[in-house]
């Protein structure tokens, strides 16, 4: 039992300063930064704006897209029992593990217009290179590991039990799916689209080797800051910043309010 | 109404062998075995989560063997409450309506019903969460019995509630019973089974030892893990012997002879006393029984019903006597007394 003025409550205590500090000061300062006035005319540079409108909308329907698919997976891999599981596990965190810019450099490896993805994409209209398909296929090999895991995490939390027990109701495997097993895990998959559509968001290091351009923001911002130096990047810097903030915690605040409605 | 014809099932190391049992309708059956005797998986094979290798199982007059489970028409109620938690107790119980597409008007009229039934109406728009352990359990009982089911399967559904919750949905399952639900309930507690059964299955290491009314499964109990499994407390090895005396057998219990009545061969086996039909008294009885033994109290101890005692009287028996007849004997620790019961309250088996 920790008392209230135990020396290792104030150590603790001491440390947790240090990293909140260590997170919050150069955000602060980056925000603070290019004050009111450099926000303002960041917010009014019309490609700025666009590429913000850009990584938003992309990061979403690729949250969406990968997310309709993962969560499925996520459920049969919460359900299976096999030897290779924990290998299937590890595989699944890879692009979380790795360099971005080697993520990058491998999508690139079997998207590019000579790959036979890359080619059977193009008879039918689509190319990746230096297009919004590239960009979203970049955001969801890195983001998608956070839902995968997430929605795993939730569905092994629940028992098999209920599932027996809603089919033992007469309701069918789809019935269960989605009246029973989904809503259970909806607290645990809905954090997981946060968590996927803010990696989705602000990925740079994939994106940049297959999609220089159209410019998504984090991309935009080590333009600017190669091109006119950290003063102009840090407006941009400034502005996705305070977007992002404002989109999670509106995100984060829905989710709550959806679990809770839910229990 | 459910019966089962050889079914057998291996799962990992365990393996249910070649279960039989017939079950009439309006039957309160009691599955009675310790953990790890495969009653569960007897229940998942019959409601269908589980596919037997062989045999057969026929429900209501069909073979539901290869049916999926949500046509076989049976309800599970589980050890601990499964309800859906994020569903109010009211959509809990109309689940089974509501998948079958029932109207709202039949839905509702059907859940009032059950909720006035098991005294559930004021929690109707509860969530499971904000339920005592006893309230769930009648949730599920409700929900189970909305769907409307030809057997009703209970595991271990009282095993987590205390001892007044246990007496109160002891009696709804009764009642149930009574109204004709057919049930099949599995449980480790031989008092249990004694309270609710008109038919009880012992099972063992994934066999059905025993099958048949409490009477005769108590009374008669088919092998030593029977008589075990039952609390049954003069309980000895014994050997039967050869020779007889005016009719009736010689039996010998670590050197004590006794009289009992069996046509099977001598040699070695088990018994067991009775221990509602011994008779204590003060002075050598003159009675017609043919057991009497002479011996001291070693100890004693009040129960629901009266006394315990434990006597010595070169082997160690228990019986029960009211409290008027303790203090009328004036029974203390080390006082004389004599034992006697008849012949029919020894029962000699081989194992």
């Amino acid at each position: 039992m920790v008392t209230k003025y135990s020396w290792l409550r104030l150590v603790f205590i001491f440390f947790s300063g240090i990293v909140l500090l260590f997170v919050l000061a150069p955000l602060l300062r980056l925000i603070l930064a290019p004050g009111l006035s450099g926000l303002i005319e960041a917010a009014s540079d019309q490609q700025v704006s666009q590429s913000i409108f850009r990584t938003l909308g992309i990061a979403m329907s690729t949250t969406v897209i990968a997310g309709f698919i993962t969560v499925p997976f996520a459920w049969l891999m919460a359900r299976s029992h096999f030897r290779l599981k924990s290998v299937i596990n590890a595989i699944i965190d890879l692009p979380v593990m790795i360099p971005h810019s080697a993520a990058g450099i491998a999508l690139l490896g079997i998207i590019n217009r000579e790959s036979v993805l890359g080619q059977w994409a193009s008879s039918i209209g689509i190319s990746f290179i230096d297009q919004p398909a590239g960009i979203a296929i970049a955001m969801a090999f890195v983001s998608l590991p956070f839902l995968y895991n997430a929605s795993r995490d939730a569905f092994e939390a629940q028992t098999g039990l209920y599932e027996k027990a809603a089919l033992n109701l007469g309701a069918s495997q789809w019935q269960t799916f989605y009246l029973v097993s989904l809503p259970m895990a909806a607290k645990g998959i809905l954090s997981g689209y946060v968590m996927m559509f803010g990696r989705a968001m602000s990925e740079f290091g994939a994106i940049v080797i297959i999609a220089y351009h159209p410019m998504v923001t984090p991309v935009m911002i080590f333009d600017r800051f190669n091109a006119f130096g950290l003063k102009s990047a840090q407006g941009i810097a400034a502005l996705f910043v305070l977007i992002s903030l404002i989109v999670f915690i509106s995100l984060r605040l829905l989710a709550k309010r959806q679990s809770d409605a839910r229990n | 109404m459910l019966e089962i014809k050889s079914l057998h099932k291996k799962l990992g190391s365990f393996e249910l062998k070649a279960i039989d049992l017939k079950i009439q309708q309006g039957d309160y059956c009691v599955l009675l075995g310790p953990s790890g005797s495969g009653k569960t998986l007897l229940l998942e094979l019959i409601c269908g989560f589980q596919r037997a290798d062989q045999g057969e199982i026929w429900l209501a007059g069909k073979n539901v063997s290869k049916l999926p489970i949500q046509q076989r028409g049976t309800s599970m109620v589980f050890q601990k409450p499964v309800l859906f938690p994020h569903l109010s107790v009211k959509s809990n119980m109309a689940f089974a309506l509501q998948i079958n597409k029932i109207g709202r008007k039949k839905i509702n009229n059907k859940v009032e019903e059950l909720a006035h039934q098991f005294q559930l109406t004021h929690l109707l728009n509860r969530k499971p969460g904000q339920l005592s352990g006893g309230e769930a359990q009648r949730v599920m009982l409700a929900r189970a019995l909305a769907a409307e089911p030809s057997l009703l399967l209970l595991d271990e559904p009282l095993s987590s509630l205390d001892v007044l919750l246990r007496y109160d949905l002891r009696k709804l399952l009764k009642e149930l019973n009574n109204k004709g639900t057919t049930i099949l309930h599995v449980t480790h507690d031989y008092e249990e089974a004694l309270r609710m059964a008109k038919t009880i299955g012992i099972m063992q290491s994934g066999k059905l030892i025993q099958w048949g009314g409490p009477q005769d499964v108590f009374r008669n109990p088919a092998s030593t893990f029977a008589a075990e499994l039952s609390g049954l407390k003069n309980f000895f090895e014994a050997e039967l012997l050869p020779e007889t005396a005016n009719g009736l057998r010689k039996v010998l219990v670590h050197g004590v002879l006794l009289f009992t009545q069996s046509e099977l061969d001598a040699g070695l086996g088990k018994l067991v006393i009775d221990e509602n039909q011994i008779i204590l008294s003060k002075d050598m009885p003159h009675t017609s029984a043919q057991n009497n033994l002479k011996g001291h109290v070693k100890q004693f101890q009040m129960t629901s019903y009266g006394f315990e005692i434990e006597i010595d009287c070169g082997i160690n028996l228990i019986a029960y006597i009211t409290e008027y007849s303790f203090e009328r004997l004036a029974l203390t620790v080390e006082s004389e007394v004599y034992v006697s019961f008849k012949t029919s309250a020894v029962r000699y088996f081989t194992t």
